[in-house]
């Protein structure tokens, strides 16, 4: 019996919209009661946003593998390093073909990353900021990035052009989307600033626990499922893979995440005495963002120990970006999405070398072309970010003022709350 | 109204902000230099990290810039 690749793929793209819905549910369990209507209401403009911004430009400058590209020549090689496509998908046969269908897994793909800055800025980022910021986001800087990786920009051309392995691989969105969105939730949170009373006067960090737990493990389950849709058919558009290696692919994603959670549980027991939710939630969506790198290549026994390194990192980096950087990030969006996606980039140089292809032979630099991406990510995309959000900054004010962030933000930006019957309380305003 | 001129403090972390993007900046052209000009593999891996460590130090830079700015919201 033959299967269809791309009635397969456009099956598991229709489950990513799942994982959206699990980081927004997170992103509001972790942060204030007073501001969880305006974070859902956030979370649904920032995806139609960027679903739209994706459909008329994105997609155009993102493109695919042979097609049409902007070119640099750079020591008598070929860099390409912008698709040269239609607006508004003109000229995309909207018939399952593999332009048509990356072009929806993109628009679920960047609506996916542009969510990720959410739970950094929860409980300050004004509605209409984080909308302006989605606009720049899934219009610019997401699709120029998944030109070099999945639209067979420079990044894929490292193999072809100077012999690194197979090129920068990222089967599920490791870096175009976690470490992506990881990273500008670091830009956003810096620009922000903390939420007030989140630091003393003397820099130490108080705990400002989420507002629902239920919420956040509940997120944790959907966005599973999201992730199976997005790794899956990832791994068929962008690496060529059968529709066998799916359930290669599934097995590789639960494995990371569940050794993930129950690393972060492990670690958060033995330093607090009992096992923290949030973290655990952490750690569990930093486990689905490392198996995204190179869930299509590895061994289950591989996957696993991805899985419990990105849970002890992750719940590491949550305590260090807090206390070390004085990051405030309620949803530990940096901690999860920035540190899992590089660690799952990483993995990919580490555990799938000569397994990256149809070929068992080995491809010698691919943990080479990983480590370019990792730099481009941190030397090239952070900046960016940083410079695009500071710019709206200036223009257009991200943050609530501080009579908004006392009212809290569902009655600031909304005018009516999510939980009307509860009463605010004013107890973290006082001095510390 | 006049706005009041930023305190040698707010003016060191501005300063060292953007040093930290420069480093950040200059970390990957390393990196990209490397591939693009030198063809052996040691060498090559010599510079791609010793330019993913320039960004690392421009990282330090910008988390200790904005700690400065840690009780402005206070």
């Amino acid at each position: 019996m033959s299967v269809d690749l791309s009635d397969t793929s456009a099956t598991f793209i229709l489950l990513v919209p799942l994982a959206g819905a699990g980081l927004a549910l997170i992103s509001t369990g972790l942060g204030r009661s007073r501001s969880a209507a305006q974070l859902m209401m956030s979370s649904l403009c920032v995806a139609s946003i960027a679903a739209l911004t994706y459909f008329v430009c994105g997609f155009a400058f993102q493109g695919l593998p042979d097609q049409p590209a902007r070119w640099l020549t750079i020591g008598g090689k070929p860099w390409s390093w912008l698709a040269d496509g239609h607006l508004f998908l003109h000229h995309v046969a909207l018939d399952g073909s593999p332009a048509s269908l990356a072009a929806l897994l993109g628009m679920a793909s960047a609506g996916l990353a542009a969510l990720v800055p959410l739970g950094a800025g929860a409980d300050r980022w004004r509605l209409g900021a984080c909308s302006i910021s989605t606009v720049v986001f899934a219009g610019w800087t997401y699709p120029l990035f998944a030109h070099w990786v999945w639209g067979g920009g420079w990044l894929a051309q490292l193999g072809s052009n100077y012999g690194l392995g197979r090129g920068f691989l990222d089967s599920g969105g490791a870096s175009t989307i976690q470490a992506m969105g990881g990273l500008t939730a670091l830009a956003i949170a810096w620009i922000l600033g903390p939420r007030r009373g989140k630091y003393t006067h003397n820099g130490m960090p108080s705990a400002i626990p989420g507002h629902n737990a239920v919420f956040v493990l509940f997120g944790c389950v959907l966005a599973l499922a999201g992730w199976w849709g997005l790794n899956s058919s990832g791994a068929i558009l962008f690496n060529g893979a059968q529709t066998g290696v799916v359930v290669r692919v599934a097995i590789n994603t639960i494995l990371s995440a569940a050794s993930a959670a129950l690393a972060a549980a492990l670690v958060t027991n033995m330093r607090f005495g009992k096992p923290d939710a949030s973290l655990t939630a952490n750690g569990w969506i930093g486990g689905l963002a490392a198996s995204s790198g190179a869930c299509a290549f590895v061994e289950p026994l591989e996957a696993v120990l991805i899985g419990a390194i990105a849970g002890i990192l992750v719940t590491l980096a949550v305590e260090w970006v807090e206390v070390r950087m004085s990051v405030d990030d309620p949803g530990g969006s940096i901690s999860a999405h920035a540190m899992g996606g590089l660690w799952g980039i990483l993995s990919v140089g580490i555990f799938a070398s000569g397994r990256t292809g149809e070929t068992t032979a080995p491809h010698a630099g691919q943990w080479l072309a990983q480590l370019v991406g990792i730099a481009t990510l941190i030397g090239f995309i952070l900046p960016l970010t940083y410079g695009l959000n500071w710019l709206l900054n200036r223009a257009y004010p991200q943050r609530v003022s501080a009579e908004g962030e006392r009212q809290g933000m569902d009655l600031y930006d909304l005018g009516a709350g999510a939980y009307p019957e509860f009463i605010t309380h004013s107890d973290e305003f006082t001095e510390r | 109204m006049a706005r009041a001129a930023p305190d040698s403090a707010g003016l060191g972390a501005c300063h060292m902000k953007i040093l930290g993007f420069v480093l950040l900046v200059s970390g990957w052209a390393i990196v990209l230099t490397a591939i693009a000009l030198l063809t052996e593999e040691v060498p090559r891996a010599a510079f791609v990290l010793a330019g993913i460590g320039v960004e690392i130090v421009g990282l330090l830079l910008l988390i200790r810039a904005h700690p400065v700015r840690r009780g402005e919201h206070e």
